[in-house]
Order: C-alpha cells, then structure tokens, then sequence
C-alpha cells in the first residue's frame, strides 16, 4: 500500500512541540526504525518524533489528531511479531526519551515509571532494598516497559510469579485523540470495567502508554538452582510432570534439546555430556525451609525419571553458568545452520510430549532440522527452524513447518502466542482460535479507545486486502 | 483426567419458550436493591441462555443474571430489572487438567463445589471469598470477589485464563484460552471481571489452580489496637515471612470471631511442614509473647469468619471496602475509628493489611443520620489519600443519597461505551454499576 509522504507543514508543527532534536526525518536515520526483532517485514517510517515529556505527547497526539495522521509507538524494537512495523503510519512515536523513573515508593513496593525505562533498569533501581520487577524477558536489558505493557511480555519466571499483567497496577496513556488518561492507579482495587488489563496486551493498538505504576516483588529468601541430564527428551519430560505432579512450583523450569545442547557446548564448552539427549534446569526458590525439601524432591523426581546426572548449583557463580547456558542457547545455534527462526506455540502443559513428537514428524516431513529451547513448565515452546535462505524450496519448506507447528499447537489446546504477540506475524492465524463474533468484539472495544483507527493500523486482526505478504523467514533473533 | 471437547457442541436455535420459568413469590429471592424481578429463567444450556436474553432484547425489557443472589445488593438500583436469569441450570465441571493444572468450569458451579473436586486432585483454585457455597463462578468473576488469600495468591485477574459469556445482543462470545500463557487477541476476560453482570452471561471460565499446601497453621497476635496490628501486619510483609494472608482485627472484629482482645493480627502460613514450622517461629520471635498458635481444629471457623466478615450483619448496617495505599491504612483506620466513636457509631473492621483493602461494618446508631455523615467523611478521607472506597451494602433510608460507587474518573465515558459493545440495548444490569452503568 503507497503512503502519501507527509507534508512539510505538518513536519513544522511536530517540530513545534518536540524541537529538531525529536525529530528523525533523514531516510538514512529513519532506516534504523525499518523493522523490530521480526525482521522479514520491513518499512521504513517517513518521520520518527521523539517526545520527551508527557506534555510533548499529547502535543504530538494532538497534531496528529487534527491532520488526521495515523501513527506508530515504538519503544527498543524489540518485539518479536512486528508489532511496530509502520504498515498504514507514516509517523512513528519512540518513547526513548521518556526514561524518567518518577517514584520509587519502597514501603508500598511501587515505583511509577514512564514507559521509555528499561525493564531491568527497575529492578536495578530497587535490588539494594532487596526488592524485584518480576516479568524477566530475556531482552530485558533492551526491552521497555511501554514494549512490555503492550506486549504484555513473559519471561524464564513467569511460571511462577506471573506475565506483565500481574504485575502492572495503573497505566498512563494518550489516547489517539490526545486525552491524557489514567487507568487503574496505585492502590489494589479500582471500581469500574478493568480498562488497564485491556490495555495491557493490546499490543499498542490503543494509544500510547506514557508511564505504568508497577508493583514489585520481594526478592526470594532462598533460591536453588538445578540441572538434570537425560539421555532423551521425553525422560526429561517426564521429570517435568512428576515435579508439577508432585505438588511443586518451580520458579522456572526450561528445556533444552539435544541440538542446543550440543550447539551450547560446542561453542561455549560448560561440561555437559556429549551424548545427552536432553537438559532441564529447575530454579526453586522461596523461604529456605521450604526450598530445601523441594530440592530434594526434584532430585528424586529426576532420578526417578532416568536423569543420568542431577547437579546443584552450589554457589551464585555456579547458578548465572546454567542461567547463561540457557539464555546463550538461541547464540550458539548460530553455528548450527546459515538461518533459523522461532516459534511462539502453547500447549497445555501435559501435552508438551505430544507437540514435541508432532514437531519431530513436521521436521521429517518437510526435511527439516528443529531444535528445541523453552519454557517447560509452561507449555509455551519455541522450536527454532534451520535453514539455509539461498535454498529457495528450504524456506518454502520452513514456512509451511512454521504454520503446521501453529496447527498442531491449537489442535492440542493450546495457542499460537505466549508471549511474543499477533503482530503482522500470525494475524492469519487468529481465525484458527477466535470466532468472527469474538473478533468483532475486540475491534469494537478497539475502536472505544481509537474510533478512526490511527494508532498503529494493520495489526492483530484479519483484514480484508492485508498487506503484509511473508515470504522469507529470516529472524535470527531468539524468544 | 477428563479432556476437553475440541469442537463446541453445535449449536440448535432454542425457543426462549421452551426455557423454564416461575413467577409470583418465588421472585422475591432475587431481588436486586429492593427490585424484584417478574420472571425467574431457568436455562439449562448456553443456547438457552442466548434465547432468554434475546427474548428479553426483543421486548424492550431488561434482565439481571444469578447465581445464588449472595451478592445482588451490591451496587445501585437497577434501572429496570424484569428477569432473574438463574444460572443454576447451567453448572458442574467442563474438564479438569489435573497435569496441567487447569479446569473449566460452568458459570452456575459453585466455588465450594469445585474446589471439593479439585481438592481430590491435591488442588485448589486458591480464591477465598465470603460464603463459597453461595458463591458462583459466574458471579465470582462479575463481583470479583476476593479474599485475605489475595495477599499471597492475587486476585481472579490472576487466575482467570478464558471466559465464554452471552452478550447483550444473544450472542456466544470467548475470550482467551485454555492454556496458562496466551497472548493471542485482547484479554478480554479482565474487562468482565468487576463488571457486575453489564456486561455478559458468564457461561464458563478457565482457570489456573495450583497443589495444596500440605501444611497450614494460624497465628493469632494480640495487639494494643487496630493501627498497631495493621502496622505488624506491614512489618512481617517486608521480607520477614511470606503469608499467605495478614487480617488485622478491631476490638469488635475480635469480638465477634470470639478474640478477647482490643486487636489482633491473625497471620496464616502454608507451605512444606518445615517451611510452616521455621516461619511460625520467626513470628513468635518477633511478637515477643503477644503471638499464639491457633489450635489446627479452630482453623476452618476462623478463617471462614475472616472471609464472611464483609457481609452485613442486619438490613441496618453499611458495609464499606477501602482500597487505599498500605502504609496510608493505619492512620486511615485510626481516623475511622475515632470519627465513629464521636458520632455513636459502632464499627468492627477487618484489613487486608498489606494490600492496603479494610473491610468495615458501620452500624447503626440511636442518633439516626451519624451513619450517612461517618460514610461520606470516609469516601473525602479515602479520595484525599487517591484511594477509593465501594459501599457494598447501604441501609434502605440512606440509598437514595449515597452512591455505592464513588467513581468519577474521566475514563467512565470509555467505560459507557466499553458497554454499549457488549450490550448496546441495556439489556443487562442497567444502571447496577458504576456511572449508572
Ligand atoms: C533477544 C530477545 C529476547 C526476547 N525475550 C523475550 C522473552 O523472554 N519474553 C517475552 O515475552 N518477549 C521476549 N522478547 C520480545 C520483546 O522483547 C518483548 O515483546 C518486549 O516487550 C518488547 O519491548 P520493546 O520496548 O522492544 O517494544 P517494541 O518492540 O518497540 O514494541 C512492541 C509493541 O509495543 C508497542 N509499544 C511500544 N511502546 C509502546 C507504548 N509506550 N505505548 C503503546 N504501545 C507501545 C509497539 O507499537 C509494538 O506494537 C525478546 C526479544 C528479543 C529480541
């Protein structure tokens, strides 16, 4: 679809409000906004506006309202679906200048951010109080918290303590016609519809976010950390069940296959069997009393399962080595194949071997090589797809694996998403989970908050006409 | 373990009259804030739900739908209440997902009813709100109604995975899913939660459930007042131990679940027997003689008083929940307190200390009007400290002139046409909620 470029008079009014030094216009300065982390879209925006205060939001909102422009909000570019691809937005709003953290309440266990702050720079403002910001994305020293909050993000630890909307009190935003608006607040209950959960995973289809009040957590007393061996996948699956089976509630447990381990230790050697079919790493964590006998029990539950090792971390230095293990998992697949890209499927969690099997036929099928790296006690998978992109019938065979994989996730309960949002990535894939009537009634409640449709168009829901065409998996970015 | 239907059963058009219905004394069970209904449904399917609110739509009338009634006197008068939609008919589990820790369940179940069958899974849906035998699924969700277990569990926003409602228009709606991380679409869900039934018939709902501690044990502290108790309540939650409630008691909160104390901190711990035991102690220690442990046969009575508490006591008495900062609800309480005793009026409260939510019964005096007074004091006191406060139950002579709501925030306009989406004819619950919504 052809944008009309904007005008220059409406650039003189954005510049009105936000000064030259909040304005990106030069085609080889706005490149850098082409794309998120969902890299086989890209669009370059006629102008990116920078605000660096709420006011200079509303002004910009306002501008925009009245020459009837839409636009985009942008935080890190993070976002793995495309979310801030400006598909029907010549402007797109960044919030990287909206870093203020504006109050820090340590009694109340809040702090009040705006939505530019980076989402480990609240942990790290409060980690001396023994206080934590709990969602924990792996890109969380980019990742902001307007990104989060409309992406409602997850992390290694959401299967303990919860995704963005357990933890996000209040949100305030500028609404596409330019009110400044609060939703929720600092206090626990607020009477009237919960506009703020609304908000919270709208994927900023709403307006924009300027700044949430977030509630922190009390860090853990204690916390452990395990790694089990298995020599297959469906042993260390088995693990998987008889912890949650037995009453356990880890604070993260991750799975990670043959071929990661391998790639994990062909690259970076951490001592893991050559052979081993299968890696688990449980963190348990809590009062110690209580911490300790789990540790046990999941010693036992692993053992029991045919774990061939079961290691403790036995200090802090020990316990960031498994953490790193993981998180540099999606860096060592780099030497496995030329490309690869990442799925985003849930499954309930006792269907997890039956995914895993469909994915193995879905690889043999299509003659594909996936390997797998994810959030076990959740169900939510992310298989990475090999490819080389020079091999035109692989890409074609990697797309349709893609999309089989999405399939069998719904067939088995589950969902497309769990935590990397729709985006223009897997709109044609709503359909497979929402009915026609439930799909109008987002976009109804859409266009409460946005009536003309200005704030980043093109998302989520099916339309007719779409615009976005995939053809080339190439993210090489990992979940 | 059950499975859950992949494909919704097909659906067959239903007649609104084939449904069940009684009219005439029955009636008077369901009434909402002094509106009694004509007509009591009684569907037994979603497709028969969908027939009855569309009958309804077509004649220009308006319905209201019911679990148990334990909560229909909360909220304003109805502006037009022709039919009670009992759910009672469309109630029992869907499926349960013991591996996966999940269930989905009918609107009209109760909550003692599943968590009596989740209980012989080792599992519990960990939401403790007053009267769970009287308390629906559906209804749970529209009055979002919590609990002291809130402290360490959250709230129904924190459980709730999927809903399927009936809107205004008849029409079967699902949000969300059934799996414990989804971010596909709006959340939907969370705007049904607190919407008092304005919003659609709550068929069925997917939560999350965990396993059930193995074991409990209740400490009772005995404080000097109601201040000083939510105080200790707030000094345990800063990382001395984690609870999974912290109820701070007035003297006549104490009274009436049988303390013979001036306040009292009841503190309730579960985890792993030596978690309990190692936890237990650090409260002992730090309540230096003041702290006991309840016998483990008192436990389910009290913990049921400190659930029911927020229910009136008579027809006379008004209910008030505050929501305010934490560290803002000693000061508050004491305030309250001291305003009630000048004005004769007699108050027992019991808080969710660390979540900053008290719970108060004002009841009423000899001097007729103190009760009005001391409730609008208490709603400029909270708004001051950017708090909010709900009256949940209000004496007949004082409905006219006090708003159980309190809410003017600009974004109520959203909120009017956040339910013009779902029920653009005011079929449901009209004027219930807030903003005369
Ligand atoms: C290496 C890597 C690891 C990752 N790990 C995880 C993970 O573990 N868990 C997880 O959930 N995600 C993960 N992600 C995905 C991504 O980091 C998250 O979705 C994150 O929340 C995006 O934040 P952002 O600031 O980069 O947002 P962006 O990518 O800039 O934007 C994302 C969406 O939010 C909107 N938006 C941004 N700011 C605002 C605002 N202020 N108001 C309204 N809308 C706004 C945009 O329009 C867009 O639709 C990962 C990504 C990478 C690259």
């Amino acid at each position: 679809m052809q944008q009309p470029r904007i005008s220059s008079t409406l650039l003189d009014r954005l510049a009105a409000v936000v000064g030259t030094e909040g304005i990106v216009a030069d085609p080889s300065s706005t490149r850098v906004y082409e794309c998120d982390g969902f890299t086989l879209a890209r669009k370059s925006p006629d102008v990116v506006v920078l605000p660096a205060t709420v006011e200079e939001v509303v002004g910009v909102v306002k501008v925009l309202r009245d020459a009837d422009v839409a636009f985009v909000p942008r935080g890190a570019g993070t976002g793995l679906s495309g979310g801030c691809l400006p598909l029907e937005a010549p402007v797109m709003v960044g919030t990287s200048r909206l870093r203020q953290i504006r109050e820090i309440d340590l009694a109340n266990r809040r702090v009040v951010v705006e939505a530019g702050v980076v989402n480990l720079h609240v942990t790290r403002a409060v980690m001396g109080e023994g206080l934590l910001y709990a969602p924990d994305p792996s890109s969380q020293s980019a990742c902001t918290i307007g990104g989060n909050v409309a992406e409602n993000s997850g992390g290694p630890h959401t299967l303990k303590y919860g995704v963005t909307t357990n933890h996000v009190l209040g949100v305030e935003m500028v609404l596409p016609n330019g009110d400044l608006i609060e939703l929720g607040g600092g206090v626990e209950d607020v009477p009237g519809y919960d506009l703020r959960g609304l908000v919270v995973g709208g994927e900023g289809t709403f307006g924009i976010v300027t700044a949430a009040t977030l509630r922190l957590l009390q860090a853990p007393q204690s916390i452990s950390t395990l790694l089990g061996v298995f020599d297959s996948v469906a042993a260390a699956c088995h693990a998987v069940s008889a912890i949650i089976a037995g009453g356990i509630v880890p604070a993260a447990l991750e799975l990670m296959d043959q071929t990661i381990v391998d790639a994990v230790e062909a690259a970076y050697g951490f001592g893991f069997p050559a052979d081993a079919g299968a890696v688990l790493i449980v963190e348990l964590d809590g009062v110690a009393a209580g911490v300790e006998g789990e540790v046990a029990a999941v010693r036992e539950h692993c053992a029991a399962a045919g774990a061939r090792e079961v290691r403790v971390a036995v200090d802090e230095a020990e316990r960031a080595t498994l953490w790193k293990s993981r998180k540099k998992a999606f860096g060592a697949v780099g030497r496995l194949a030329p490309n690869y890209c990442t799925q985003d499927g849930v499954v309930p969690r006792g269907k997890v071997p039956d995914i895993l099997e469909k994915i193995s036929a879905i690889a043999q099928r299509n003659q594909l090589r996936i390997a797998n790296v994810f959030h076990a006690g959740d169900g939510n998978i992310h298989p990475i797809l090999l490819f080389d992109q020079r091999d035109e019938d692989e890409v074609k065979r990697v797309l349709r694996a893609g999309t089989e994989i999405l399939e069998a996730c719904v067939e088995l309960g589950g969902s497309v998403t769990g935590e990397h949002g729709i985006g223009v990535e897997k709109i044609d894939q709503m359909p497979l989970l929402f009915s026609p009537i439930d799909l109008r009634v987002m976009q109804d409640l859409r266009k409460v908050f946005d009536p003309n449709l200005r704030c980043n168009p093109g998302k989520i829901f099916p339309q007719p006409g779409a615009c976005v065409e995939v053809t080339k998996p190439m993210r090489q970015v990992p979940l | 373990m059950t499975e859950v239907p992949t494909k919704v059963p097909t659906e067959v058009p239903t007649e609104a009259s084939s449904v069940a219905t009684e009219a005439g004394e029955a009636t008077w069970r369901y009434a909402a804030v002094g509106v009694v209904p004509t007509t009591v449904a009684r569907p037994t399917s979603v497709s028969e739900i969908q027939a009855v609110v569309r009958d309804v739509r077509g004649g220009g009338k308006s319905l209201i739908p019911v679990g148990k009634g334990a909560r229909l006197g909360i909220g304003r008068r109805p502006r037009r209440y022709d039919v009670a939609l009992s759910l009672d008919g469309v109630s029992g589990i869907e499926s349960h997902r013991a591996a996966d820790l999940t269930v989905t369940v009918r609107g009209g179940t109760t909550l003692r009813a599943l968590n009596r069958e989740l209980a012989s899974f080792g599992q519990t849906l960990p939401l403790d709100p007053a009267v769970d035998e009287q308390t629906t699924i559906g209804g749970l969700i529209a009055v979002d109604a919590n609990g002291p277990r809130r402290l360490r569990h959250g709230k129904v926003r924190d459980w709730l995975l999927g809903v399927r409602f009936v809107n205004g228009l008849g029409e079967q709606v699902r949000a969300g899913g059934n799996v414990v991380k989804n971010v596909a679409g709006y959340d939907v869900g969370k705007v049904l939660i607190g919407s008092f039934g304005t919003l659609g018939v709550l068929t069925e709902a997917t939560f999350k459930v965990r396993p059930i501690a193995p074991s409990t044990q209740m400490l009772v502290w005995e404080c000097s007042d109601l201040g000083s108790a939510v105080e200790q309540g707030l000094m345990l939650d800063r990382g001395v131990i984690v609870a999974d409630y912290l109820e701070a008691l007035n003297d006549g909160a104490c009274e009436a679940i049988g303390f013979e104390c001036e306040g009292a901190l009841v503190i309730g711990l579960a985890g792993a027997a030596a978690e309990v035991a190692a936890q237990s102690e650090v409260v002992e220690s730090a309540g230096k003689g003041a702290v006991r442990r309840l016998p483990s046969d008192q436990l389910a009575g009290v913990e049921q008083a400190l659930r029911n508490f927020s229910l009136p006591i008579d027809e006379d008495s008004l209910v008030a929940r505050i929501s305010v900062l934490p560290t803002a609800l000693p000061d508050l309480l004491r305030a309250l307190t001291a305003q009630a005793l000048d004005r004769g009026v007699v108050v027992d409260i019991c808080a969710h200390a660390a979540s900053g939510v008290a719970r108060c019964q004002l009841i009423a005096p000899a001097v007729p009007g103190q009760v009005a007074l001391l409730a609008e004091w208490l709603r400029v006191s909270v708004q001051l400290l950017r708090g909010w406060v709900v009256f949940e139950a209000i004496p007949e002579e004082l409905r006219d002139s006090l708003d159980p709501w309190g809410y003017h925030r600009s974004d109520v306009s959203l909120m009017r046409q956040v339910k013009e989406v779902f029920d653009p004819d005011g079929v449901l619950s009209p004027g219930r909620f807030v903003g005369g919504i």
